[in-house]
């Protein structure tokens, strides 16, 4: 993060007369993305997230096996190490597993196999899918170099029901990334009008729409969830319920930006270039569009941003409560909520794994978004 | 010489007697025939509690156990919160006659004999002699009339008379009281059942038990009070009417001045953070050395917002016996720290039979024709049964310790049907499931490869998941994919209990998934053998058939021949004894196997209260132990002769 | 630490904050009686009620009731009246002070709520203190070195914090703590202690087990304050006065702390209100996973059961807790930082 202060009081001959005309004839959003590019800590975590929704978008090609494919004798087998070296030179491989129930205790013990290894490698033919639905591939990132080797490589191990973590949580990754964008998508449409309308046009609306806020965020989340999830028609195919869900979410998290979009209209509304504006004979939805929109869209996004991983700890929560997302469906917060039990966390604790991609998501976001805001703060420079 | 040995003798003999009085605890205690905890004691020789032999009946109840005990010593136990009130139930098992650990014998309890007439129509009952309340009142039979005359036919207290008491003809079955000691049943009909009903009245589903105490109870009742008094204590209690007041007076869990006849007693209420139950003085049961009993003091049952933590709170060995809520899947858990903290040892009781998931088809679904009349072809029901990996759902969710069986009891039981019925078509057999399907008509398949109706609409079935016993979730995913396998589409819904009750009560469920419980008991109380049992407790293989019955055929579905057999053989059975019941119950379990009324995956593991966590110093506890509701286990273990040592 | 104390509000500023108030004020019933209707259709709206959940449950041990005695306890319970009529019967005895009988616990929902009361306040007050005196100090180092490598570190520390889903952090922490030091620390009390009445002994033996729960329930807070905090006095020290200030010579933690964190602390405060309701419910899935014996656990449950007059009542408290909060926040706000002009709603 560049240091502000500093670079205020820097003189400005240091730049030179090239860059000071970039710099004068550059739009804002330039302005914006280079102030960002400084960012590397945001950078860095803008390519994170980019990582992210290539997932989102071909969760098949990241996984390598069925992340519904149960076998009960698989289960519980425990992350398995890469090692890529071999008496052959460069070999990347993963051990087979051995296991057997433990006749006293009862619990499922892998040993690596001794002898027998599976080859890895990147950019493998699996199984067939579907990209976006429009042409048919079957290469996987990582995979067994053999398709029909008997042992499969368990990069996060796998579940109680023999189901490989890896795979879910690709598909576990598309689920939560787009309830969040989309959570939040739908909140900041709600949250621009209606604050919008709250702040431009005053008044008794101004009220109405206060204090139905005031009444939303009165009401503790917790309880608003359990009541619209449990009132969902019970006989919902998982896709209606993902639907719901990520409405529901919005409808509780258009609150604080409307807020904040109020605030900024009033205190826009008093600014004199929009009284010149209104003097000249601009239609209210013209003002709006053309002269305040602009001047708070970069704050707009930042707080967007940064309300994306509350969306994804929400989604996450609500799953864990049971009343969010459904099984088959896969999110972070059914694997979480599969995991939140004495046995998993005794026993097989590879399988929080997801929380620790949950914080590695939120952090990601929070970070990008910090950077979003810095850039877009006027007093930066 | 001789006055210097007599003085040597007179002094050894006051040092004697002085060395006696010195080690002698004040005045000898009256000679009893029977001993008291210290306790117990104590108060008895400051005048506040008559003597032992004054407190026990003149016959108690003599309670076996493996080893003679000492007194004293805390039972922790934990339960989830006011709603978990059978679980206190199941602890003091506070009963006329009772069963014992096997299951299957019934031993009396508060009564010295239950006999029946030659006809099983008339059942007399007798009280042990001398028995008091915890306050020390006479218990005799007024206080079972009271019960009868007061309760039960009060319309305000108890708006339907429960089946047991009523005859065929809709009449209250008659009790008359014979003396202080003895009461009268009398039915209308031979009743076999009669015992095995009075095992299950207590204050099990907050159901009014047969015996209450009627001296305190009666100024809560307006039969009685008076009125202006009644209404001032309604309303101090804040209640509305006086049969809430009474309801809370009467419930030994929110009343701790309630007298009760259990081994121990109530001092707080069922809704403190945790619940104590301290030794009941005028308990009727001594040991077999004359010791009264129970040997522990006090029972104390903690309050755990969330079962996880009540399991954490055994596997740290904070608990001294718990079987409710441990959960079979933290098996391996409670095992390794069984080994490494040493302070208890794990036991696993099993059921009486049944299984522990099972896949019901409604065949009376009606919102569907199609779909109805399939899940009504008991060809279907053979072929999806055929369907299923059994070895994966014992192994995933029952850590490998079940047994793939139908929903018939288990060996050794005197109702088993045999091997051949008990493990009918729980081999997988995928090749024979799809003939089977194809025979049927579902011969067309879509491009996915899911059957069609012969109208061409997919075969999809909608199978009804409530999380409850078990891992339900994963056993209802392995199920579904089974039948996907062969062709049917499954549409696997989680519900919330609740919601699934309603549908079931509604006819609205098309499969679920639920378990068997009641394979021991065929006959009585809550029984999913007979689909005229209310639909709340039972399960949805013909929710219509049960109308055609209420409605004598006016409305509902038939039943087909097979049911209908059933139905007859549950109603002969109430009228014949012992042996022709065994030959009855084989019968039934035949057919209901043969038709697949109810397809059984796994069995007797030790899912449900099956896992007992015992503290290592706590002896006398049954190593194997039958457990069941209608046991009320860990009451059936005899808890009263526990002790720690 | 100097607060400018704004000793010279005019006799106009304070009517004009008493008008604020009391107009506020008045709006409360009408708030209460909208949050009333809210809150009874939230409880309401799952189908079903306690009763189906009740039955449901016993048949799920095994055991079962005739139908008529189902039909008899829903007439003893009054779940057979139309629900206007239950509305209306509810907001009666709501105006009388009686928040109604709990079904699930058959006792009064306020004798209740009055037991796990002061467990919950000391719980909240223990987190909340706890909160402030980490996210504060933390907040003001990170602005004052900002891109340092503890800058960073905090920054992580921060987002972890927040990201972190609390309940799992529960379990896990409950876990290791066991598994590792052999501690049980569910619960807030050891088992002597439990039931007794208070006493000095008791409320060191809260404080012993307090101090879990209070960071599990304040790790997401402190993240969040720290992170505000920091980033209002960044806004702050980017002001022109602070640089003029800084010109002038003055020693760096002086000029940071006489006026840039008075200011940025200001909104901070204002948020203060929003505790409130905090401090009552606390976090619902945590206490119940840690079986913390406050509201928590009682409200998620009577919310599953449909113990409607418990959990309405519970909410209710809570809507009122949230809009005093709130006044106190606004008021709180004016006090602080009379640059804030009174917005006429």
């Amino acid at each position: 993060m560049a240091d502000k202060i500093h670079d205020a009081n820097a003189p400005p001959s240091e730049l030179s007369s090239k860059d000071e005309d970039r710099v004068s004839v550059a739009s804002n959003w330039k302005l914006v993305w280079w102030r960002f590019r400084k960012n590397r800590l945001a950078v860095a975590s803008a390519i994170v997230l980019l990582i992210f929704y290539a997932v989102v978008l071909v969760p098949d090609f990241f996984s390598n096996q069925d992340p519904e494919a149960t076998d009960a004798f698989l289960a519980f087998i425990p992350m398995q190490r890469i090692s890529f070296f071999d008496k052959t030179g460069v070999n990347p491989s993963v051990p087979d597993v051995v296991g057997k129930r433990n006749s006293v205790t009862l619990k499922m013990e892998w040993a690596p196999d001794e002898i027998v290894r599976i080859p890895i490698a990147l950019f493998v033919r699996g199984y067939k899918y579907k990209v976006l639905g429009l042409f048919e591939t079957d290469i996987h990132l990582i995979d067994a170099k053999d398709p029909k080797s008997k042992g499969r490589p368990h990069f996060l191990g796998t579940d109680r029901l023999g189901r490989d973590q890896w795979s879910r949580m690709m598909f576990g990754t598309r689920t939560s990334m787009t309830v969040g964008l989309v959570a939040v998508a739908l909140s900041m449409i709600l949250g621009v009008f209606l604050g919008g309308i709250s702040g431009y046009f005053g008044g008794w609306m101004d009220m109405v729409i206060q204090r139905m806020i005031d009444l939303l965020q009165s009401l503790p989340t917790i309880p608003i969830w359990l009541m619209m999830t449990a009132a969902l028609p019970q006989d919902w195919r998982p896709e209606q319920v993902f639907l719901a869900i990520t409405i529901i979410l919005a409808f509780i998290g258009w609150t604080t930006l409307a807020r904040e979009i109020r605030g900024r209209f009033l205190s826009l509304r008093e600014e004199d270039f929009i009284v010149a504006a209104e003097l000249a004979g601009c239609s209210h939805l013209r003002i709006i569009m053309r002269h305040m929109v602009p001047a708070f869209t970069s704050h707009i996004i930042a707080a967007s941003t940064l309300a994306i991983p509350v969306m994804i700890i929400s989604e996450t929560s609500l799953s864990f409560l049971g009343l969010g997302i459904r099984p088959p469906a896969i999110s972070w917060g059914v694997l979480l909520q599969e995991a939140q039990n004495i046995q998993t966390v005794a026993l097989a604790p590879w399988l929080m794994f997801p929380g620790l991609v949950v914080i590695i998501a939120v952090l990601a976001y929070n970070l990008v978004g910090d950077g979003l805001r810095d850039a877009a703060d006027p007093y930066g420079h | 010489m001789m006055k210097r040995l007599t003085i040597i003798m007179i002094a050894c003999l006051c040092a004697f007697i002085a060395f006696q009085s010195a080690f002698a605890a004040g005045p000898a205690a009256p000679a009893t025939k029977y001993k008291e905890a210290p306790v117990l004691a104590a108060l008895v020789k400051a005048g506040k509690l008559p003597t032992v032999d004054k407190r026990l009946p003149e016959n108690p109840l003599v309670v076996p156990g493996d080893e003679i005990g000492q007194y004293g010593g805390v039972w922790r136990r934990g339960f989830v919160g006011p709603s978990d009130f059978n679980g206190v139930n199941r602890v003091i098992y506070d009963v006329l006659a009772r069963f014992g650990p096997d299951g299957a014998t019934i031993e009396m309890k508060l009564a010295e004999s239950v006999t029946p007439s030659a006809d099983f129509k008339t059942w007399t009952v007798k009280l042990r002699k001398g028995m008091k309340w915890s306050d020390g009142s006479p218990f005799t039979t007024d206080d079972i009339m009271y019960w009868y005359k007061d309760v039960l036919q009060n319309k305000d207290l108890m708006p339907a008379i429960p089946t047991w008491m009523l005859n065929k003809n809709g009449s209250t079955v008659l009790v008359e009281k014979v003396d202080g000691l003895t009461v009268k049943w009398t039915y209308n009909e031979p009743n076999t059942n009669f015992l095995l009903e009075l095992t299950t009245k207590d204050y099990g589903d907050r159901q009014y038990p047969i015996f209450q105490p009627s001296k305190y109870l009666k100024q809560f009742h307006a039969s009685y009070a008076k009125k202006e008094v009644l209404e001032k204590k309604v309303a101090d209690a804040k209640f509305k009417t006086w049969t809430e007041l009474y309801a809370n007076k009467q419930s030994p869990f929110d009343n701790p001045e309630r007298p009760g006849m259990a081994a121990w007693i109530a001092s707080n209420r069922i809704s403190d953070q945790i619940f104590i139950l301290k030794r009941n003085p005028f308990y009727v049961g001594v040991d077999k050395a004359g010791n009264q009993l129970p040997y522990l003091d006090e029972v104390q049952i903690k309050f755990f917002a969330d079962a996880q933590a009540l399991n954490l709170a055994a596997i740290a060995g904070e608990l001294d016996e718990q079987e409710r809520h441990i959960n079979l899947l933290n098996y391996p858990v409670l095992k390794e720290n069984e080994q490494k903290l040493g302070k208890y040892k794990i036991f696993l009781w099993s059921s009486p039979g049944g299984h522990d998931a099972g896949v019901v088809f409604n065949q009376t679904y009606a919102k569907d024709p199609e779909l109805g009349k399939l899940m009504a072809n008991k060809d279907f029901r053979i072929a999806m049964s055929q369907a299923i990996n059994r070895k994966q759902i014992n192994e995933s969710a029952f850590l490998g310790t079940g047994q793939p069986r139908q929903a018939v009891p288990k060996k050794g039981h005197p109702y088993y049907p045999g091997d051949e019925y008990a493990f009918k078509y729980t081999e997988q057999n995928l090749a024979e499931a799809n003939r089977l399907l194809d025979s049927i008509g579902l011969n067309k398949k879509d491009a996915e490869g899911f059957r069609l109706f012969p109208n061409g609409k997919r075969v999809m079935i909608e199978l009804s998941v409530v999380e409850v016993f078990g891992p339900y979730r994963d056993i209802g995913t392995l199920v579904t994919k089974d039948f996907e396998k062969v062709g049917v589409k499954v549409n696997m819904q989680i519900r919330e209990r609740a919601l699934h009750f309603q549908m079931r009560q509604a006819n609205d469920l098309q499969a679920e998934l639920w378990n068997q419980d009641t394979a021991g008991f065929p006959f009585t109380g809550s029984t999913k053998y007979d689909f005229r049992k209310d639909l709340y407790g039972n399960l949805t293989y013909g929710p219509l058939w049960k109308q055609w019955y209420d409605t004598n055929g006016k409305e509902g579905a038939e039943p087909p021949a097979d049911a209908k057999k059933i139905i007859e053989l549950q109603d002969k059975a109430k009228t014949v004894g012992p042996a022709e019941q065994i030959k009855i119950a084989q019968e039934i379990f035949k057919l209901w196997v043969d038709n697949m009324f109810e397809i059984g995956t796994v069995g007797l593991t030790a899912t449900d209260q099956g896992v007992a966590v015992v503290n290592v110093k706590l002896h006398n506890v049954p190593v194997n132990l039958t457990k069941d509701w209608p046991l009320r286990t860990p009451g059936n273990g005899r808890p009263e002769v526990w002790f720690f040592k | 630490m100097t607060f400018v104390v704004p000793a010279s509000l005019s006799l106009w500023d304070t009517l004009r904050m008493l008008r604020f108030i009391i107009k506020r004020l008045l709006l409360l019933p009408l708030l209460m009686l909208l949050f009333t209707v809210v809150v009874f259709a939230l409880v309401q709206a799952p189908p079903g009620d306690f009763l189906t959940s009740y039955v449901a449950m016993l048949a799920s041990s095994g055991s079962s009731m005739d139908a008529a005695q189902v039909e008899a306890l829903r007439h003893q319970f009054g779940l057979d009246q139309p629900v206007y009529v239950r509305y209306f019967l509810w907001l009666g005895s709501i105006v009388r002070g009686d928040l109604g009988l709990s079904l699930e616990y058959q006792r009064p929902s306020s004798e209740l709520i009055g037991e796990r009361m002061l467990v919950t306040l000391l719980l909240a007050l223990f987190a909340f203190v706890l909160t402030w005196i980490v996210a504060i100090p933390a907040g003001i180092y990170s602005a004052m070195h900002k891109n340092t490598a503890l800058d960073y570190i905090f920054a992580v520390l921060n987002y972890i914090g927040v990201a972190t889903p609390n309940f799992m952090l529960a379990l896990i922490l409950m876990w290791v703590a066991f598994s590792n030091f052999g501690l049980m620390i569910t619960g807030l009390f050891s088992p002597e202690y439990t039931q007794a009445p208070w006493s000095l002994g008791r409320f060191i033996d809260l404080l012993k087990h307090i101090w879990l729960p209070a960071i599990v329930l304040g790790v997401a807070g402190t993240a969040r304050l720290t992170r505000i905090m920091r980033a209002n006095l960044l806004d702050e020290l980017n002001k022109p006065y602070v640089v003029t200030a800084r010109a002038k010579g003055m020693p760096e933690w002086k000029l940071v702390i006489k006026y840039p964190v008075r200011l940025a602390l200001s909104p901070i405060i204002s948020t203060v209100g929003w505790y409130l309701p905090q401090l009552f419910s606390g976090s619902l899935i945590v206490a119940t996973v840690m079986n913390l014996p406050n509201i928590g656990p009682l409200l998620l449950r009577s919310l599953i059961q449909q113990d409607m007059y418990l959990a309405g009542s519970i909410l209710l408290i809570y809507c009122m807790l949230t809009i005093v909060g709130t006044l106190i926040s606004d008021i709180l706000l004016a006090l602080f930082d009379p640059r804030i002009q009174m917005e006429g709603t």
